[in-house]
């Protein structure tokens, strides 16, 4: 059975019983940093971890996040995972392409405007590539509904639609689309739909579902459809002439972010059509 | 199989053979459908254990593999997108599959002697060697789970994998699920099992009609469900709220089996009579010179 107490010793909410979280249970990373220099709570109302002298440890209601054995008197830094041992404001110059602080952008295509500074949309620093198929879409095209590509439980990437038991768990490729807009669009869940994007554009069945439901983006309805990405041009759905022979990522923008150069897979703009 | 005792036989006169040589405890699976991602684990390794042959499914707007069970298809999760009156929304997956009730439907419907055993420990297994194919078990089923194959004329359903538990192991799907929803032991810790997970939803999760669907209609079973909602079992896929084996079944292998018998004794007591009144059936002899065949 799983931890589910739901003990606050604190009084803060900590909830220490209630799972677990790595690494030994601590709740509040450097929680070191809740005591003053000589190891007593700044707020003695709100105490997570204190120096005790008798013991000569570190001892709390919470894991003490510190070499628990370490006196306040030898000043070991209580952000433990800096060389520094103490906090920082902003992350060291070279970790991070985009500089040193967390920031929100808007995908390159997206229906709004950046609603935290709008004179900024997009990641200055977003790796594109500048081919004729890499276009980039807009609303004032037509491209009104966000899509993100996903993956099923029941297939692994491009490989398992040659593998017959997870073709029969999921045999055909899909677009899932929120009820709302299919009764918009006159759509029949099983009937074919036809999303384009400035790039290219997939066939596919409708799965008309519940599950997704419209949004409200800087006050207007918008609404969102999901691919899965397992089907392409080689397999067993494919080779028997079941499926459009199509590949979702030709609808998806090959723009990266600058860290991880991860592609805009989770958020791009599409229009939705019945065939 | 040699540790597994027959409790209950089908169409088999007498106790069954070896009854009361060994006691054994009762096992039985507990599904936590709260806990169920619908990954479909459970139905590939039932599949791979089984050796059971590929089946061509085709896209119905769901998730669900396909729409109901099939003799070479014996668990399936089935998908529900469930909108509450408040405008709540729950999408739920239960695996469905044999219940392996304690009062067997499917085993007393069955005619057949020794096709379905119900074993002390509890699993309900059908015999397909001594399977007549007439698909008693499939009308005497409250779960409409058996299935029948019309190639081979035999009628398959989860074994709760006897193979496996006789051999100390717990059923393929078990050891397969990702997620911990589905569990395996004895009956007893099963059920305690359930109630307390039963109990936490509904104290820590706000779901106030958390339950255990053991229902007593068919004497409880040894696959039992952990619910969000015990009270509204027909939104897991349409699980019935109080299943029991349909009155048809049990009139006709209860109180009125004697009708039958009383028919088959007077056909022979009418066929011994005609004997004794009548005498031997007599063909009439063709007559001399007249060859058989008729050519002249």
């Amino acid at each position: 059975m799983q931890r589910r107490g739901t003990e606050d010793p604190s009084g803060l909410g900590v909830y220490p019983n209630w799972g677990w979280s790595w690494p030994a249970n601590r709740r509040v990373l450097y929680n070191r940093a809740s005591c003053d220099l000589a190891g007593k709570p700044w707020d003695p109302d709100r105490k997570q971890v204190w120096w005790d002298e008798k013991q000569q440890r570190w001892v709390g209601v919470e894991v003490p996040d510190f070499k628990v054995d370490s006196p306040p008197k030898d000043h070991m830094g209580p952000f433990i995972m800096n060389a520094e041992g103490v906090g920082r404001i902003f992350a060291p110059l070279a970790a991070f392409a985009d500089g040193p602080f967390p920031e929100h952008y808007e995908p390159t295509e997206s229906p709004i405007t950046n609603p935290l500074h709008p004179e900024q949309q997009n990641n200055p620093l977003a790796k594109r590539f500048h081919s004729d198929l890499d276009k980039i879409g807009s609303v004032a095209e037509g491209y009104n509904i966000i899509c993100t590509t996903f993956r099923l439980t029941e297939h692994y990437h491009y490989w398992t639609k040659n593998n017959p038991v997870n073709v029969q768990l999921v045999p055909e490729p899909f677009v899932e689309i929120p009820a709302e807009l299919a009764n918009d669009l006159g759509l029949r869940g099983g009937e074919k739909v036809k999303v384009s994007s400035a790039r290219g554009q997939y066939v596919a069945k409708a799965m008309v579902t519940r599950r997704i439901k419209p949004m409200t983006l800087d006050g207007k309805k918008t609404y969102q459809i999901g691919i899965p990405i397992h089907w392409g041009y080689r397999g067993i759905a494919e080779d028997e002439g079941k499926t459009a022979l199509n590949c979702a990522n030709n609808l998806s923008p090959a723009v990266t972010d600058p860290n991880a150069n991860t592609p805009e897979f989770k958020g791009f703009l599409v229009k939705l059509e019945k065939v | 199989m040699s540790n597994l005792r027959i409790q209950k036989i089908s169409g088999h006169s007498g106790a069954p053979p070896g009854q009361g040589a060994q006691r054994q405890e009762q096992v039985a699976k507990l599904i936590d459908t709260t806990t169920c991602i619908g990954c479909k684990a459970c139905e590939v390794a039932c599949m791979e254990w089984n050796d059971l042959p590929f089946r061509e499914t085709s896209f119905d707007n769901t998730y669900q593999t396909m729409p109901d069970m099939a003799w070479n298809y014996w668990t399936l999760i089935r998908f529900d997108e469930h909108t509450h009156a408040d405008g709540s929304f729950q999408w739920l997956m239960r695996k469905d599959g044999c219940m392996h009730c304690a009062d067997p439907g499917c085993l007393a419907a069955c005619p057949a002697d020794g096709a379905i055993v119900q074993y002390q420990n509890g699993i309900v297994d059908f015999q397909q060697d001594n399977c007549i194919g007439c698909q008693y078990c499939v009308i005497g089923c409250p779960f409409n789970v058996p299935k029948f194959n019309p190639h081979t004329k035999r009628v398959f359903k989860c074994t709760l994998c006897s193979d496996r538990v006789a051999q100390g192991l717990e059923p393929a799907c078990i050891k397969a699920c990702p997620t911990g929803c589905l569990h395996f032991g004895t009956k007893d810790d099963m059920k305690a099992l359930g109630e307390s997970r039963a109990q936490q939803l509904r104290d820590q999760s706000g779901f106030d009609h958390a339950g255990v669907y053991d229902p007593a209609g068919v004497g409880g079973t040894s696959v039992m469900y952990v619910l969000h909602d015990i009270t509204n079992t027909e939104f897991y896929g349409g699980l019935p709220p109080d299943p029991r084996v349909p009155m048809t079944v049990r009139l006709w292998k209860g109180p009125l089996k004697w009708l039958g018998s009383l028919a088959m004794i007077g056909g022979l007591i009418g066929v011994t009579l005609h004997y004794l009144r009548y005498g031997p059936k007599t063909v009439p002899q063709p007559a001399k010179g007249d060859a058989p065949g008729g050519s002249q």
